[in-house]
């Protein structure tokens, strides 16, 4: 919690630093619990149900525990039409999860996303902070053995 | 400054909506997340209207000088009819809503798209199928209320209302009052067994236990009286009291008693408590207890007030209470032998009833609460004939009220009521001037010197979670002797549980209908209701005393929520 404090007190200056602020506390603790929101909420003063309706905005803030490795799906318009449908299916058939879901070993988490500006060389998506794109079946398979 | 609304000149003040200066004009504009008691937010964007060749939200665009309005293109009337169709994709249709009522209006009965698949997650006796998104929940919960325990979650399609991590509504911050149902325009929000289901199964479990020879009680809120008729087309204000009576008779309730005699125990209890705290000086303010919405707010945050709190259970509780014993002995029934069914303006009520604390021998006090729009709902199903109904009498004993029973529906009623008795308790004189003015009216926080005798007693009284919370962050609470505290805004008559819809306008006239009926009554003061007389004489002997604290009473614990 002393990590945290020192996060509130650097960004109690107002609301408009919430996003960065929930981007810290991610960078640290891999998702926003509802004990860091609460305590967080006690402390900014802002109710709780404002400070989860913003960050459940943002695909890049998870408010649960996620994978070690989170897959983000880009389901955009570009990515749709050049057959993000069926990367999904893929990652999914793979991975033995839904979307949403994580794996029971606790290593990968399947998620959509909004445009990640990958569109000339859709489908693409985002393991983490890393990028893929132009993807096909053959390609997932061998990201996912890499990282397996 | 000067406007044009289809081509047609009015005059606008600066700072009016486009909507107000229509409205005043009796120009027609449909609207549906707009309400005249919130803010307006531009989210259904079906009061759309055309300026400049553009289609801007009538509710929260502000006039211009020489701004020229359009209110009935084809534009315009293509793009409301577009919007209320796409909203009625995401709800599962039902006639007498608020929503349906617009989407009427519009001339549409269906929409041409197809219905998208939504998960229903209830978190808070909720039905997203029903859920237009329009907001109006969200904001009545956090700026009217303060408690903030809703808001929009996710996005996009996937965009839906809920508590922070869909924490349980039992576990959340929520205080039960209601008032989100009762703002809502598509009975997404709704109390619990509310749908026609359950109704029925309640109407059929009434009449198994009517084969088994369970006496089945009813008795109703003073509020119910000054809003029921609303369901049935009646205007607001209209006093149902005798129709009301009949119509339970008729669904086949055995006797049907007055919460108002409730209420007028209640005073006896209270008024007593408040003049020996007076005389003590101990634990003042004494701040009412006969709101159950505030009751849990103050349990789970502000616990520091509890001693403070009256005691004293809420009208139906006590009434509750002395008809499975008194009434009950004298039938020669036992407790549990007795069902009592309160109808009630109010959802946190069914919470009260299930309190641990509220029992007498085993029994809870109330075994069934019923809303205002539950009720309703029920005469209707069972086809009776609401508006030609003949008026009835509530029976005795327990039908028999004062004026000061009436009047607790409204804000400052309970506290009028209580000044009434109190003063005869404190100075033994008989008090001429029964009005209290002085307490009433609509104003979020009032306050009052009443002289009594040559002491001054400070009374305050505030309606609203929003203004209670103001009132005891703000220390202001400190200065009084008695204050009387409600959740809803105008106190019971604009409870969670009312018909819809409720505006402060609409507030203000069953208001007026409650005070209107105390004006009426031979007797106005509790301690003068005869048949509360002969309750302390031949069954609870004074206000106070032990079997009073045994049935009458309760206490308050700290209640731990997971967030607040």
């Amino acid at each position: 919690m002393k990590k945290l404090d020192n996060l509130i007190s650097e960004y109690k200056r107002g609301e408009c630093k919430l996003i960065t602020l929930f981007k810290e506390i991610v960078k640290s603790k891999g998702f926003l619990s509802f004990e860091n929101l609460n305590y967080l909420s006690k402390n900014l003063d802002i109710p709780l149900a404002k400070l989860y309706t913003t960050a459940s905005f943002y695909s890049f803030i998870p408010t649960a525990k996620k994978g070690k490795y989170i897959i983000r799906v880009c389901n955009n318009l570009s990515c749709n039409l050049n057959g993000s449908e069926n990367i999904i299916e893929v990652l999914k058939k793979e991975l033995k999860i839904n979307l949403g879901e994580t794996t029971g070993d606790g290593k990968f988490s399947l998620e959509l996303t909004s445009c990640i500006g990958q569109c000339d060389s859709a489908p693409a998506m985002m393991i983490n902070n890393k990028i893929y794109t132009k993807l096909d079946k053959t390609k997932i398979r061998r990201i996912l053995r890499e990282l397996k | 400054m000067k406007i044009k609304i289809d081509g047609r000149r009015f005059s606008a003040k600066e700072g009016e909506t486009i909507l107000n200066v229509a409205k005043r004009n009796k120009i027609y504009i449909p609207t549906l997340c707009y309400h005249p008691d919130l803010k307006p937010q531009g989210r259904c964007r079906v009061c759309l209207v055309e300026v400049d060749g553009k289609l801007v939200t009538s509710c929260n665009t502000k006039v211009m000088d020489n701004m020229e309005i359009f209110t009935n293109t084809k534009r315009v009337k293509e793009a409301r009819k577009l919007n209320i169709e796409l909203i009625y994709n995401n709800h599962s249709g039902e006639k007498e809503l608020e929503f349906s009522v617009v989407a009427k209006e519009l001339g549409i009965k269906k929409s041409r798209f197809e219905k998208p698949k939504k998960e229903i997650k209830s978190p808070m006796e909720r039905d997203n199928m029903k859920c237009l998104l329009c907001g109006r929940c969200v904001q009545v919960c956090g700026a009217i209320q303060s408690i903030n325990n809703i808001e929009f979650t996710d996005r996009g399609i996937s965009t839906r209302i809920s508590t922070p991590y869909d924490i349980s509504i039992k576990d959340s911050a929520c205080t039960f009052c209601g008032q989100c149902a009762l703002y809502c325009p598509g009975n997404a929000i709704r109390e619990r067994a509310y749908n026609e289901k359950v109704v029925r199964s309640l109407m059929e479990e009434m009449n198994k236990i009517i084969n088994k020879k369970k006496f089945i009680i009813a008795q109703t809120a003073p509020a119910v009286r000054a809003s029921l008729g609303e369901m049935f087309g009646m205007k607001p204000g209209t006093l149902v009291t005798g129709k009301m009576v009949t119509a339970l008779r008729k669904l086949g309730f055995d006797k049907v008693f007055d919460t108002d005699f409730g209420a007028d125990l209640t005073i006896m209890e209270e008024a007593n408590e408040f003049v020996g705290r007076m005389k003590e000086k101990k634990n003042l303010p004494l701040i009412t207890s006969c709101c159950p919405a505030w009751i849990k707010f103050a349990e789970q945050t502000f616990p520091f007030l509890l001693k403070n709190i009256s005691t004293c259970k809420s009208p139906h509780q006590m009434l509750g209470a002395i008809a499975k014993t008194y009434y009950a002995q004298k039938l020669k029934l036992k407790p549990k032998d007795l069902m009592i069914v309160s109808i009630m303006p109010c959802i946190a009520k069914k919470f009260e009833a299930q309190r641990p604390e509220m029992k007498i021998s085993g029994c809870n006090d109330v075994d069934v609460v019923l809303t205002t729009r539950e009720i309703g709902r029920i005469i209707k199903k069972e086809k009776i004939n609401f508006t030609d109904l003949r008026d009835g009498e509530f029976d005795d004993p327990l039908g028999i009220s004062s004026g000061g029973g009436a009047i607790f529906g409204v804000t400052g009623g309970v506290m009028e009521a209580a000044l009434r008795v109190a003063y005869e308790i404190l100075t033994g004189k008989r008090l001429k001037e029964i009005d209290f003015n002085q307490v009433r009216g609509f104003e979020g926080i009032r306050e009052a010197d009443i002289k009594i005798d040559n002491k001054i007693i400070k009374v305050g009284v505030v309606h609203g979670l929003g203004n209670i919370r103001k009132f005891i962050e703000s220390d202001r609470w400190k200065k009084y002797h008695f204050i009387e505290m409600m959740a809803c805004p105008g106190g019971c008559i604009g409870g969670g549980g009312q018909p819809r819809p409720t505006t402060n306008e609409i507030r203000k006239k069953r208001m007026e209908a409650l005070y209107r009926q105390d004006k009426k009554m031979k007797i106005r003061m509790s301690n003068k209701n005869p048949a509360i007389k002969k309750l302390y004489l031949e069954f609870l002997g004074e206000p106070l005393g032990e079997m009073s604290k045994k049935l009458l009473h309760t206490k308050y614990k700290k209640r731990k929520v997971k967030y607040t």
